[in-house]
């Protein structure tokens, strides 16, 4: 039996009373799953992850994290079961260099300071900064930082992780980064159940599950296979596929098949070239 | 960025200077600067007292490896106040007691003037160097943290310690932010057509009223998602909480406080010596039986 631990039910939201940003969306997420929530520009999605982190209200529906509803007596309970990646790397970095921003939310929990240092050198090493520690964040690259941002929530050891598009802002370089980082950060820890609202299709093809926005309904929620299987679905809602799946796609249409596990190019070009 | 090497900034040596407690530094920072500025008696008094002390301060400057380019730099801006100093002290006054030369129609220049003019700037200069030896050695951070021990007293008076020196480290945090951004928003209008170089002061207000107003706006948009940011972090400002980094105070500092101590001690006492006691006054002419002036 696998266990819910966010559901969202007929979730609505408006800034002004004609339009409605979302409308009556509803949907769950399973413990440990991966979950990437896309769609174009004024799908609604940025709302949802709004809504999701507590930092708007919604007009009707319900948030139930871990079984227990989204509202304003259950906020400070709740901010201990989820964490957010937000979008801007400068405006999350608290502490003035790497160590400190790490420990910012355990000085939070109130953690004695022995048990503080092993934490934040632990992960600081999970996500390849342990050799920045003393660095203030002038000095780090916009994935250096998101890095930094991830490790302090990582250290909290939280249940969900919100990814609020946390890669928008950043080069490709650091989009790959933090990509890997978090297909990693899964690996080392199945529990952990993750969020990602994100631009990147390529990110939605890795994930488990993919959840698409149009016009504030959900189009689709499905495996990544299935939902990018249609192109011209997909382009109707402005929205491409994924790089590798346009190759496979093709190459198929040459004959040539291509084993539906190679979701990555690194993997496509080793399997052509071998 | 230039811009943000006003006051010195860290340099990442570790010197026993950087290794020194942050509220010994700068209890001593307050206390050589009281130092500098107490009234000594006659000039050779006054002078040698300067002296003393700027020996020690460029001793300090040495072993806690401060750069003397920044320092310079620092001071290139005090030349104008040398001058308004050497105007007003030098060439107005018309009286004295060590005459240099009368002019035929009755104006004199007399030394005073310019030993005046030269102890007020000696004391200028060390006050820039202590400044700067505090900057380049102690991190921002350890400075907030020290000024947050100050203010633990206040406490029992209910005055929000935390919620003030977390306020100040993040306000240290995003200077070098809002430098950047402040040059970014600078080079868009440029290529929009500002010029911030040219035109009288009012065109020149106009022109940055351009810079400031985005910069403005993007100050309030980060406070809010920072704001978001830490409240998703758990923070809770009528919280305890606990701290990454405390402060220890070793055996170094023990030795380092008792020097300086002796040193405003010794200080202190020379100067009541000199303002209080009259007939002591004088007291190099006294202990070493020279003349002075």
């Amino acid at each position: 039996m696998e266990q819910e631990v966010i559901k969202v039910e007929n979730l609505s939201f408006s800034y002004e009373k004609e339009k409605k940003i979302l409308n009556n969306v509803s949907f769950s997420i399973n413990k440990g799953e991966y979950v990437t929530l896309i769609g174009h520009n004024g799908s609604g999605k940025s709302t949802l992850a709004k809504l999701l982190s507590y930092i708007l209200e919604p007009n009707k529906g319900k948030i139930y994290i871990d079984n227990e509803e989204l509202n304003e007596k259950n906020i400070k309970n709740i901010r201990n079961k989820i964490g957010i990646v937000f979008q801007n790397p400068d405006n999350q970095f608290i502490g003035s260099t790497v160590e400190d921003d790490i420990a910012f939310g355990l000085e939070n929990r109130n953690i004695k300071q022995e048990e503080m240092k092993k934490i934040v050198k632990e992960y600081s090493k999970k996500v390849g900064m342990e050799n920045y520690l003393t660095k203030e964040p002038e000095e780090l690259s916009g994935g250096q930082k998101q890095r930094v941002a991830i490790a302090g929530i990582l250290a909290l050891n939280l249940k969900i992780m919100i990814f609020d598009e946390a890669t928008s802002m950043l080069d490709p370089e650091g989009v790959e980064e933090i990509r890997n980082l978090i297909l990693r950060m899964k690996k080392e820890n199945p529990d952990l159940t993750v969020i990602s609202i994100t631009h990147d299709i390529e990110e939605a093809y890795l994930s488990d599950r993919v959840i698409v926005l149009n016009e504030g309904k959900i189009y689709k929620n499905d495996i990544p296979s299935k939902v990018f299987e249609n192109e011209e679905e997909m382009k109707k809602i402005n929205l491409d596929i994924p790089f590798v799946l346009k190759i496979k796609n093709k190459l198929k249409t040459k004959g040539i098949e291509i084993d539906e596990n190679i979701k990555t190019i690194e993997e496509l070009a080793k399997y052509i070239c071998l | 960025m230039a811009n943000s090497n006003i006051l010195g900034k860290y340099s990442p040596y570790n010197t026993i200077i950087h290794r020194l407690d942050p509220r010994f530094k700068l209890f001593s920072l307050i206390l050589l600067m009281v130092v500098t500025f107490l009234p000594y008696g006659n000039y050779t008094n006054r002078f040698i007292i300067l002296g003393v002390l700027t020996f020690f301060i460029a001793l300090i400057m040495i072993i806690g490896k401060v750069s003397f380019r920044s320092f310079f730099k620092s001071l290139s801006s005090m030349w104008i106040m040398f001058i308004f100093l050497l105007i007003f002290m030098f060439f107005i006054p018309n009286e004295g007691k060590y005459l240099i030369h009368t002019f035929e129609n009755g104006y004199s220049l007399y030394y005073d003037g310019l030993l005046n003019v030269g102890h007020i700037i000696l004391r200028l200069v060390l006050m820039v160097a202590l400044t700067i030896i505090l900057t380049s050695t102690t991190l921002p951070m350890d400075i907030t943290y020290a000024l947050e021990w100050y203010l633990t007293p206040l406490k029992l008076l209910k005055f929000p310690t935390q919620i003030v020196s977390l306020t100040i480290s993040l306000a240290l945090r995003f200077i070098p932010t809002l430098l950047n951004e402040s040059n970014r928003i600078m080079n868009a209008q440029k290529s929009r057509g500002v010029d911030y170089n040219r035109g009288f002061l009012m065109s020149k207000i106009r022109s940055i009223t351009t810079l400031i107003i985005p910069l403005l706006v993007s100050c309030f948009s980060r406070s809010d998602e920072l704001a978001i940011a830490m409240e998703a972090r758990g923070y809770d400002p009528y919280k305890k909480r606990s701290h990454y980094k405390t402060l220890h105070f070793t055996y170094r500092d023990l030795f380092a406080i008792i020097f300086v101590l002796l040193l405003g001690g010794i200080m202190i006492t020379a100067s009541i010596f000199a303002c209080y006691y009259q007939g002591c006054d004088d007291f190099i002419n006294i202990i070493f039986g020279v003349p002075t002036i």
